[in-house]
């Protein structure tokens, strides 16, 4: 099996890159209507959640295994990663449909980024050697930077586009010199088999280990930028906030999904080896980014920004599980799944707000929100206190596992750091609630259109409350899966 | 299930269905019918309650655990129910006294726009609490918290339009959660020493597995989450505030609800404070301190309500003094009487402030009495209970508690000394309550028309007064009642006793005279004097409560502001709010400092990641070097 | 004196510098996104000698990739900036700070 080319392995990637290339063949050739793009979007991303599926049956549990001469994996951690990124794309392309189908004919180019991008995250998810994960990397990071800045004729857009283009190439090229380094020392840039990187770091005393170490040190510094954990973390509030309504959910769960996948399997099954050197960094990184995530969100009077910083904080929880290594990584999926639905459900709720065009979401936009749309701002209620930890919602559910992952890993320090911070962060959850039932719109105000939910919003965050509530009442069941399936 | 499971989750159930019920349809049901639905399902909660605790009383009935759902069963998290005596008593009281405060607020919260709202949130509030003390470990209990945590807040700030009320909802909010992260920081320190959640195991195996240091950490964090829910110091500033909120709420608050949380907590893991001899201490003269100062500062309030909150704090400051001192019962049965006429007080009062339309000001009352027979009667009631007059209920449990503090000897005496003074202290400033605000000469102003309440807040008013009256029955020297009811619950402690025999008499005769003594006290300055007599630095400074709400507001706006001056970002544009919560001040200003570091300009961004890069290097470097 | 893989790694390292300072000191978008670039390359010469150095033939192999996704990010880049470009009239980034605090 090892090294066999079997198309089979990167089926997903192909499934979707069929629909791109057949989206935008259709487009130019016939300019049908709308409903057309989504049918061919729709049976990409079932062909892809399909294959990921079939993945998962056939590999959870096993060893990975990997194809094309070792670039590739196909374990139950992959295919998770397919089950979860493609439905999420899905369902962000119904929480922006509404602004994908304003575009006219640039509609087609949207869908196909959004496609793309998820393509992308698989690949980061599945690549088994480091090249293949820089590309995935920017497969998915050049769409994103493309879909932020989509309504280019808005101010916010191109600013955030731009600032996003910049620093996320610049963190690649910084992730890439550290694979450079990691190929220098240790003669690889493959994960697996005989002569990979984890073999080889688990199998050699390394006498003047300071290239390998610098490149570590130096890959973590791209992928913490993907994450947006602190201080990698600073484009996160502006291109969140300046980025176009209704792209922003689906920017800020896939950049999650695809940043912890990958930094999952680099660290625990590249790097175990070298857990020692790593985890401290981490730890130190979860708490920085909690902190500063927490403290920034508190002063903010902006709903997407506010929901950016709270992300940043999110990415400092789930570095916690990771914290324990292996043993966190099933805790790390679990929050990870949830949160994404979250976090896109909640920048649904703000795109319908403002406006899925709109970049900004001032607080004074929700005052009064409760009268206004009751089940809007229940649904906005109910992902801002799952995001605070409230128990029976997923978020509790997350907490209580990572942070379990983290005490048993001897880090309660850690631990202690972001139940403040949890404490803390109820406070700016609750603004936005207070504001939304207790708060009345200012006299003159000139507050957007009421809120108009589109079917496809509407779809979105009913999936969303379910499985906030669903994984919050019983989360075992999930967990145990997620727990129990990822070899590595 | 069997029967008697249902019955108890029951007991949760009906409040918050009838939450849930009022939410969706409170405005279409309208007056009457929201409130009697509210009323009618904390009522029902509570014959529900009294049926199935009926066991217990017979006595050979044991704990029962009642498993809900798995929840997170393998990381030692599972939600259920735990019926035991401590709980028992517990969802009576709540139950009980709230269902009076229910009925009694179909009356007082009639013509309100906010009628059906009202009800929803009071049935959340009782269903909360129902579900606090009857959690079957942390993770449970901590729902209640939080729950009961949100809806002190929506309750407080129930007439949001008033900024006073939305400001002293937002401080309780602030206040509370200051507690709450001690109390949570304690549960990840439970869950880091045992890797569960559940009761059954944490205070199961604590007495052959933790360390004292460990205990002594766990159980003062979890004072620290104790003294916010129950206003201790320094963490009771929130609750004279709480008054802004609609009377019934108050009473809610006060009497069943919210802060008798935190000596339930205190009593519910007593197993941990057995094996920390130095936090019981702790919870002792925190209580103890605060039963005094608390009564010190009510003694110049002229805001009736005022007095009332304070007299609260002084009270739950008994409790804290009780069961840190390992005197379980007598705290929990001072709990519950004191649920009896602190309601009553508070239910009294908002009598005198609906006859006085709105006036809450004691220097604006007096003589009430003729135009208020009901009210006066009952408060009267309450008055002699609270002051610890035979046989009324206070008495019999403030008197336990001092009489167990005795018998404990050493340092223990003094805390009683301090207990004696205070009883003092509290028939003083009631009876100053009483005299000026319904006996003595008429001060309201003229066009004012005194009225009796409607006879559905008599009719609550007289069953507390009958409760106020009588309650001291459960537990008397002679028929301790309640001690063999709730010993299951605290089987294995090392509880405090009572002294023996002649002791106790004397004792007895003591606090009698204390109260007596206060009684005399406050008669000869108050009942016949036009105008109280109250000038002077010493009034001024307990009238302002020591200023410590001033100093918190000044230590941590002026920190704050300092801090901010450094910053480009003035702090005023949201220093409105922020200066009433000290905490949250601080919190802002270091995130407004942290602020301008995000400048918006691309290439100080690329700076930020270079210097984080450059740390990351020099750690890894430092594992190995060149 | 010989020249060995040590020499060429190092001048990478001086590149990556280069290239880094260049980010942070410039103001034109274009010439940042140039600065990115050479620090890119600079991975390209390290994965080169190191490949060289260590006789296999995966350091030149990663060239390649590492070549294409770059003219995709040029292509996406420039389209970025152009679209700023024509919008504000300006390349400068000090002048795009509209997103803060």
């Amino acid at each position: 099996m090892n090294g066999s080319l079997t198309f089979l392995s990167v089926a997903p990637e192909i499934a979707l890159a069929a629909a791109v290339v057949l989206l935008l063949l259709v487009e130019v050739t016939f300019k049908p209507r709308a409903w057309a793009w989504a049918v061919v979007a729709g049976a990409g991303l079932a062909a892809g959640t399909a294959l990921s599926a079939w993945q998962w049956v056939a590999h959870r549990g096993a060893d990975t295994g990997t194809f094309w001469n070792g670039m590739i994996a196909v374990d139950g951690f992959a295919a998770l990663a397919g089950l979860l990124v493609f439905p999420l794309a899905g369902l962000g392309l119904m929480s922006a449909w509404r602004l994908a189908a304003s575009q006219g004919r640039r509609g087609a180019e949207f869908i196909a980024l959004v496609l793309l991008a998820a393509a992308g995250a698989h690949l980061m998810a599945a690549a088994a050697d480091f090249i293949m994960l820089f590309i995935g990397l920017e497969v998915f990071s050049l769409s994103l930077y493309v879909l932020a800045g989509f309504t280019r004729e808005r101010v916010d857009a191109d600013e955030a586009s731009l600032k996003y283009f910049l620093l996320g190439a610049f963190a690649s090229a910084v992730f890439l010199y550290g694979v450079a380094l990691v190929f220098a020392a240790t003669g690889s840039t493959t994960f697996y088999g005989d002569g990979g990187i984890a073999d080889y770091l688990a199998g050699t005393v390394i006498f003047r280990p300071g290239v390998l170490l610098a490149g570590l040190a130096l890959l973590l510094v791209g992928l913490a930028f993907k994450v947006s954990a602190a201080p990698f973390h600073v484009w996160a509030p502006d291109v969140y906030q300046g980025a176009p309504g209704g792209v922003t959910g689906f920017l800020a769960a896939a950049a999650k999904v695809a940043g912890f996948a990958a930094l999952a399997r680099v660290l625990t099954a590249v790097l175990g080896a070298r857990a020692d050197d790593w985890v401290p960094a981490v730890a130190v990184l979860a708490a920085a980014s909690v902190v500063v995530g927490t403290l920034l969100a508190i002063v903010q009077d902006d709903v997407k920004r506010l929901l950016a910083y709270s992300s940043v904080a999110h990415a400092g929880f789930i570095l916690t599980a990771l914290v324990a290594g292996r043993g966190g990584v099933g805790d790390m999926w679990f929050y990870l799944a949830t949160y994404a639905v979250q976090v896109l459900g909640a920048f649904t709720v703000a795109a319908a707000v403002s406006g899925d065009r709109a970049g900004r979401s001032p607080l004074a936009h929700w005052a009064g929100l409760g009268r206004r749309a009751p089940w809007l701002a229940a649904a906005m209620t109910l992902m801002l206190l799952a995001m605070a930890g409230i128990p029976l919602t997923a978020g509790f559910a997350g907490k209580v596992a990572v942070f379990r992952a983290a005490i048993d890993a001897g880090y309660l320090w850690l631990v202690i750091v972001a139940v403040l911070a949890t404490v803390a962060g109820l406070f700016f959850y609750l603004r936005v609630i207070v504001a939304m039932y207790l708060a009345s719109p200012e006299e003159g105000a000139s507050l957007p259109a009421s809120p108009a939910v589109g079917w496809g919003a509407r779809f979105v965050l009913a999936v969303a409350a379910a499985a906030t509530l669903v994984f919050g009442i019983a989360p075992w069941p999930l967990l145990e899966v997620l727990r129990d399936a990822l070899p590595l | 299930m069997e029967a008697g499971e249902v019955m108890v989750s029951l007991l949760i159930l009906l409040p918050l269905g009838g939450s849930a019920l009022l939410l969706a349809f409170g405005r279409r049901l309208g007056e009457p019918a929201a409130g009697v639905l509210g009323t009618l399902t904390v009522g029902a909660a509570f014959v529900l309650a009294a049926v199935a605790g009926g066991d217990f009383l017979a006595g050979g009935a044991h704990a029962t655990h009642i498993p809900w759902f798995d929840w997170l069963a393998p990381l030692g998290v599972r939600a259920g129910l735990l019926w035991d005596p401590l709980s028992a008593l517990m969802a009576l009281v709540v139950t009980g006294v709230g269902a009076l405060i229910h009925l009694y607020s179909i009356g007082y919260m009639k013509a309100d726009p906010g009628f059906g709202r009202f009800f929803a949130y009071m049935n959340l509030f009782v269903a909360s609490m129902l579900i606090l003390v009857l959690a079957d470990g942390f993770a449970l209990l901590f729902v209640g918290w939080e729950l009961v945590g949100l809806c002190s807040y929506l309750l407080i700030s129930f007439w949001f339009e008033k900024p006073v009320a939305a400001a002293a909802g937002k401080k309780a909010f602030v206040v509370n959660r200051v507690g709450d992260a001690g109390f949570l920081v304690a549960l990840m320190l439970v869950f880091a020493a045992f890797g569960s959640l559940s009761y059954e195991e944490v205070l199961g195996r604590a007495a052959g597995e933790l360390s004292t240091g460990m205990a002594t950490a766990i159980t003062l964090l979890l004072l620290m989450g104790a003294a916010g829910k129950s206003a201790q110091f320094p963490l009771y500033v929130w609750l004279p505030d709480a008054m802004e909120g609609p009377t019934p709420v108050s009473a809610l608050i006060h009497a069943a609800t919210m802060v008798t949380a935190g000596v339930f907590m205190v009593a519910r893991t007593g197993v941990l404070f057995d094996l920390a001899p130095v936090s019981a201490a702790v919870v002792a003269a925190v209580g103890i301190g605060t039963a005094l100062y608390a009564a010190s500062i009510a003694v110049a309030q002229y805001d009736i309500k005022r007095v009332l909150a304070y007299s609260t704090i002084s009270q739950l400051g008994y409790m804290f003094a009780g069961v840190g001192a390992g005197a379980y019962v007598a705290g929990m049965f001072h709990l519950t009487t004191h649920a009896f006429f602190k309601a009553l007080l508070f239910l009294g009062a908002g009598a005198v402030i609906h006859a006085l339309a709105g006036e809450q000001d004691l220097r604006r009352m007096g003589g009430l009495w003729r135009r208020l027979p009901v009210t006066t009667v009952t408060m009267v009631v309450a008055w002699l209970a609270i002051s610890g007059i035979p046989p009324l209920a206070g008495f019999w449990s403030k008197d336990e508690i001092l009489a167990t503090l005795f018998a404990r000897g050493g340092a223990w005496r003094a805390v009683w000394a301090v207990g004696l003074l205070t009883a003092l202290l509290t028939a003083f400033y009631m009876s100053r309550l009483i005299f000026l605000a319904l006996f003595g000469e008429r001060r309201w102003a003229e066009g004012a028309h005194p009225h009796e309440a409607p006879k559905v807040m008599t009719v609550a008013l007289g069953a507390l007064a009958v409760l106020a009256l009588a309650g001291g029955v459960v537990n008397t020297p002679w028929r301790p009642g309640l001690e063999h009811f709730l010993e299951p619950a605290f089987e294995g402690l090392d509880l405090a006793h009572l002294p023996s025999g002649a002791t106790q008499w004397v004792l007895a005769a003591l606090s009698v005279a204390a109260a007596a003594a206060g009684i005399l006290l406050a008669a000869g300055a108050y009942l016949r004097a036009r105008r109280p007599a109250e000038e002077g630095p010493t009034w001024e400074l307990l009238r302002r409560g020591y200023g410590v709400d001033e100093a918190y507001a000044r230590v941590f706006a002026a920190g704050g502001q300092a801090v901010a001056r450094f910053t480009d970002e003035a702090v005023d544009q949201k220093g409105v709010d922020g200066l009433v919560n000290g905490l949250g001040v601080l919190v802002r200003t270091v995130g407004e400092r942290l602020r301008p570091l995000q400048t918006g300009f691309v290439r100080q961004y690329g700076l930020g990641i270079v210097l984080g890069a450059v740390a990351l290097l020099a750690w890894f470097l430092s594992r190995g070097g060149f | 004196m010989t020249v060995t893989a040590g020499w060429y790694l190092a001048l990478a390292a001086v590149l990556f510098v280069v290239g880094a300072s260049g980010l942070l000191l410039r103001r034109n978008a274009l010439v940042m996104f140039m600065s990115v670039e050479i620090m890119l390359n600079a991975a390209n010469l390290s994965f080169v000698a190191a490949g060289r150095q260590l006789g296999v033939l995966d350091g030149q192999a990663a060239v390649f990739f590492v070549m294409v996704v770059a003219a995709a990010e040029v292509v996406v880049g420039l389209a970025i900036i152009v679209t700023v470009f024509r919008r504000r009239a300006t390349a400068s980034v000090d002048d795009l700070a509209g997103l803060k605090g």
